[in-house]
């Protein structure tokens, strides 16, 4: 999505310009493009941060963390134990040599939230009252193209989510991203250019891999962020693994799924073979990179703790739900 | 009849005569012409004060020529006898303007621009609005229009807050409705527009910077005047008539009218509006005593997003919150003037309310100054003395501020200082300000020595100081003049910067020496020349940071003025000023350093009804803080920009061209003015103030309108 501000004539003439005349910018907030640090958070006393590569869900080559928590260097690592309260500040130096600076109030948080899918049928008009009349039906694999996706976080539970602010970014800034609640957004696999609100261009993006990241924030450090896959096309087998919906037929029943780690095209970066409903975690390989008593998570893969070359061929085991 | 002038008759009397009556009166205004002459044959009769006239002449055809020294003669073609007295209109010869030579005027400040009628009238770009013209004088920055600082007054590396300006010696809050759109004042009462860059004379004094000195125009004692003004952005009207035989009245009113017709849109919610008002009685109350009191004020007043809506996503733009703002003074001034002898007293009391308030949904401050103000002057001109100038300037001033922010909001800085730093403020101040000043001045052959002294006073910040000053101007030829002054200058800190809770409780006077360097030369009244050069330094002078937290900081300023003023046999008149300098706050470049400021104006009145003008602006892109980097803060996920090195890059050159077509016609009783304006500037140079992306990764100018075409008409009766 592109949102642009035509001169405003008269309001350069008649008043001061402080926002009649603004800038277009390649860099959009809502768009995942080069590297960043997309998320910085809490979660029971250990702070860690999701860093987009500005490839895809997935890391090659592993940035560079150092921590400081209130002043004190913490040297570097994936992650940093941390008091409620404390400051804490990171700086990444990434593949290329950018240096990124980050702070953050430790403010622990619990569990992922949660996510519900729905789908409808955008016409002509894409304003916030057209979008909330708009009737939706339950999502649970691709999106039919010309669809929209209703994306809606929740907490671990289901319940509505209180007093927390979303921001969603879309991966490689593909697609359009519309929010329609404080908990809610819509996503289209379109490029919708506004221009002072009113919608002024729209293109097909067709069918294909999207995905977001959506962040959760209270404003006082308590964050919390899943990534969420969005396919647009054709139905296929897809089963989910956190936000993610990856391809592939296994039964999910028992919460536990082993795969082999392979080479994907698209945003993804990785896909997981010969998946097999399991019981533990057994099948699980050591990694460098992650624990091996607990799931693997394909968000270690996505925010820079994995990277693709340490997983590739590896058999991991991930949650499905 | 019985006053009819009858100043000739050549002939005697025709035996068959025919008595030709009539009134003469002036085209465009409908005054009747005292003094014009009529004349049939050899016989030539000249009109009284009501244009009447009544001249014997043989019946049957007769060719008549009617004139006057004023107006352009008319041919008429009649036969007699007229059943109906005749009525005659005559077209005023403009002639040649009023014509200033520079290098002739005496004047008691050795640097002294002046906004003449000549620059005034035959100036394209101004809008008809000879305010809008200071920044075209040498020594005053050139900032693009419309940008953040449009109107900011810095004079010879001066800061807009170290400079003064007064209406009739009484201080106007400010000068400018909104970005230098139009000045406060209606430009039809105004007569006079001088500004004093730096060196001036002990009669101004508490600032280091320069004086804009406005003065309004006395109503013509003869006739009602009227008009009225409109363009697409606003309305006005003015009024001068004489009341009795010693009184006249003057009034005008403006206001802006897009708001009328436009709610808001993406950034306002509120469309800006602004208005102004002035009405002044002046009484004669003898041959050398005169009085004036009048009311004036002005009002500005916008609604707008507090954030950014480009940045913000459509629910962000739904909950954006409103800024409202809104600033408004009125004053009173009341002056009296009397002459006996040897002696002028100029006595002017003056009073300001300035009320300025900012507010968002749940926070808000307020900030309203008043003042009182007392200027007493004597002028005493002596023999062996030449003339002896002293005088008092008092004021009194009372500041009552109030913030409740919940937190910063750095985008209000310039709107609402108190809640873009967050600030919990409630505090009430008073202080005096008393400065005495004594100025002879002498004469030794061809030069003029003008030594001054000038205290002053101040009880807010508990500080005193006399400052002595020296001014030189001598006649090195008829067309050749000499300038030189030097002093010191002192400026008390303004309220605001006293308060504990914001402020630098303190601070002191800041203070400055300064210098300057002037020749004037004129050729044959048509190409005059004028050379400045000046220096000054500053200590203990404040400066605000990007957030608008007060510094105390010293600097120096120096440069050279160049100014150019040619005319063509009456029809063609250019003129140029060309500014070099260099100003530096704490050893660095800082926020009003323009090393160039060039200003070329050519005119040509291709006849009565239509002038066409040129003007072309250059300046040096002012300084600003670069952003090197961010920080995201994960709390908020925003980014909190990394400053660079305080002023340490630059905005593009600013370049503008105005094109300018006027034209007037003429009725009997009224004239209808017009002007179609178009401005360009080229996109490079159209800058008005960088902005960053989300996390200042990427920094874009904003630009203007290249190309703009204005349109406005007025009329007089």
């Amino acid at each position: 999505m592109r949102r642009r501000l035509s001169l405003g004539l008269l309001a350069c003439l008649g008043a001061p310009p402080l926002a009649a005349c603004e800038a277009d910018f390649a860099a959009q907030r809502q768009d995942l493009d080069g590297f960043r640090i997309a998320a910085l958070g809490v979660s029971e006393g250990v702070a860690t941060a999701a860093l987009w590569s500005g490839e895809g869900l997935y890391h090659d080559v592993a940035p560079e963390l150092s921590w400081w928590v209130d002043g004190e260097e913490r040297g570097g690592g994936w992650e940093v134990a941390v008091t409620e309260g404390a400051l804490v500040e990171l700086e990444v130096r990434d593949p290329d040599g950018g240096l990124h600076l980050a702070r953050l109030t430790a403010a622990s948080t619990a569990g992922l939230p949660g996510l519900e899918r729905a789908r409808w049928t955008p016409g002509a008009a894409l304003d916030l009252a057209t979008r909330r009349a708009a009737e939706t039906e339950p999502l649970a694999g691709a999106l039919p193209p010309g669809d929209a996706a209703r994306l809606r976080l929740t907490e671990p539970g289901g319940e509505a989510l209180a007093g927390q602010r979303l921001r969603w970014m879309l991966a490689g800034g593909a697609g359009t991203v519309l929010e329609l609640e404080e908990d809610a957004a819509d996503f289209l696999a379109e490029e919708v250019v506004l221009e002072d609100g009113e919608v002024v261009e729209r293109r097909e993006l067709g069918a294909g891999s999207y995905a977001l990241l959506a962040l959760s924030l209270d404003g006082e450090g308590a964050n919390r962020w899943v990534w969420v896959d969005v396919p647009v096309g054709e139905e296929e087998p897809l089963w989910r693994h956190e936000g993610r919906l990856l391809p592939g037929s296994v039964d999910t029943g028992s919460g536990l799924v082993a795969g082999t780690v392979v080479e994907a095209a698209g945003l993804a970066g990785v896909a997981l073979e010969d998946l097999l409903a399991v019981e533990d975690l057994s099948e699980q390989e050591a990694l460098s990179c992650a624990p091996s008593d607990t799931p693997f998570r394909l968000a270690w893969l996505a925010e820079g703790r994995c990277t693709r070359p340490e997983i590739l061929g590896r058999r991991v085991v991930v949650t499905a739900w | 009849m019985s006053v009819l002038l009858t100043l000739a008759w050549t002939l005697g009397a025709p035996v068959e005569a025919a008595s030709l009556t009539g009134t003469i009166r002036e085209r465009g205004t409908g005054d009747p012409i005292e003094g014009a002459w009529v004349q049939g044959g050899e016989q030539q009769v000249f009109t009284d004060a009501a244009g009447r006239f009544v001249v014997e002449l043989p019946e049957g055809p007769v060719s008549l020529t009617v004139g006057s020294p004023r107006h352009l003669p008319q041919q008429l073609e009649l036969t007699l006898p007229q059943p109906l007295p005749l009525e005659v209109w005559l077209h005023e010869d403009d002639g040649p303007l009023e014509i200033v030579v520079e290098a002739r005027r005496v004047s008691p400040h050795v640097a002294r621009h002046e906004l003449d009628r000549e620059r005034v009238l035959r100036t394209p770009g101004t809008h008809a609005d000879p305010l809008r013209l200071v920044q075209a004088l040498p020594g005053v920055a050139i900032t693009p229009e419309y940008s953040p600082s449009a109107g900011s007054l810095a004079i010879r590396g001066s800061t807009p807050a170290e400079s003064r300006i007064y209406l009739d010696d009484v201080e106007l809050p400010y000068l400018y409705h909104f970005q230098e759109y139009a000045s406060v004042v209606h430009t039809r009462l105004l007569d006079e527009v001088a500004v004093y860059p730096s060196t001036f004379g002990a009669a101004y004094g508490n600032t280091t910077g320069g004086v804009v000195r406005v003065r309004t125009r006395e109503p013509d004692p003869a006739r009602l005047h009227t008009g009225a003004n409109v363009n697409f952005i606003m309305g006005g009207a003015y009024l001068t008539s004489p009341v009795g035989e010693r009184a006249e009245v003057s009034a005008s009113g403006r206001r802006s009218y897009l708001d009328l017709v436009e709610d808001g849109n993406d950034q306002y919610t509120l469309w800006p509006v602004f208005w102004d008002y002035l009405a002044q009685v002046d009484l004669e109350a003898g041959v050398d005593q005169g009085y004036r009191l009048a009311v004036l004020g002005a009002g500005d007043a916008y609604g707008r997003y507090a954030g950014d809506t480009a940045l913000l996503d459509p629910l962000e733009q739904e909950q954006n919150p409103a800024f409202e703002y809104q600033r408004a003074f009125h004053g009173v001034i009341l002056r009296g003037e009397q002459r006996t002898g040897a002696l002028a007293l100029t006595t002017t009391l003056g009073g300001v309310v300035d009320g300025r308030d900012g507010a968002l949904p749940a926070e808000a401050e307020s900030r309203e100054q008043r003042y009182l103000v007392l200027r007493h002057e004597t002028l005493w001109w002596a023999e062996d003395l030449d003339r002896l100038s002293a005088g008092l300037d008092l004021r009194l001033d009372s500041l009552e501020r109030a913030a409740d922010p919940a937190g910063t909001h750095p985008e209000l800085v310039r709107e609402a200082p108190m809640l873009a730093r967050g600030l919990a403020v409630s505090d009430a101040r008073t202080g005096l300000w008393l400065e005495p000043w004594v100025e002879p001045r002498v004469h030794l052959g061809g030069t003029r020595i003008q030594p001054g002294l000038r205290g002053l006073i101040d009880t807010a910040s508990s500080s005193w100081t006399v400052d002595p000053r020296l001014g030189l101007q001598s006649e090195l030829a008829a067309d050749l003049r000499l300038r030189a002054a030097v002093g010191r200058y002192s400026q008390a800190p303004p309220p605001d910067l006293l308060a504990a809770a914001d402020g630098l409780p303190d601070l002191g006077l800041a203070r400055s020496e300064q210098a300057a360097l002037g020749v004037d030369y004129a050729v044959a009244g048509r190409w005059e020349l004028a050379l400045d050069l000046w220096a000054k330094q500053l200590h203990d002078t404040w400066a605000t940071d990007a957030l608008g937290a007060p510094q105390v900081v010293d600097g120096e300023a120096a440069g050279l003025e160049l100014q150019s003023r040619y005319r063509l046999r009456e029809r063609f008149f250019s003129w140029a000023s060309l500014t070099l300098g260099r100003a530096r706050r704490e050893g660095r470049t800082f926020a009003y350093d323009q090393p160039l400021a060039l200003n070329l104006v050519a005119s040509w009145e291709a006849s009565p009804a239509w002038t066409l003008g040129v003007r072309y602006r250059l300046g040096s892109g002012l300084p600003f803080t670069p952003v090197e980097g961010a920080v995201y803060d994960g709390d908020t996920d925003t980014y909190e920009a990394v400053l660079g090195e305080a002023w340490s890059a630059r905005l593009p050159p600013y370049q503008k061209l105005d094109l300018q077509v006027d034209r007037t016609w003429t009725f009997r009783t009224w004239r209808l003015g017009g002007y179609l304006a178009l401005w360009w500037v080229p996109p490079a140079g159209n800058v008005l103030y960088p902005a960053y992306s989300y996390d200042y990764s990427e920094r874009a100018y904003v630009k203007g309108p290249p190309l703009l075409p204005l349109l406005g008409v007025h009329a007089d009766i």
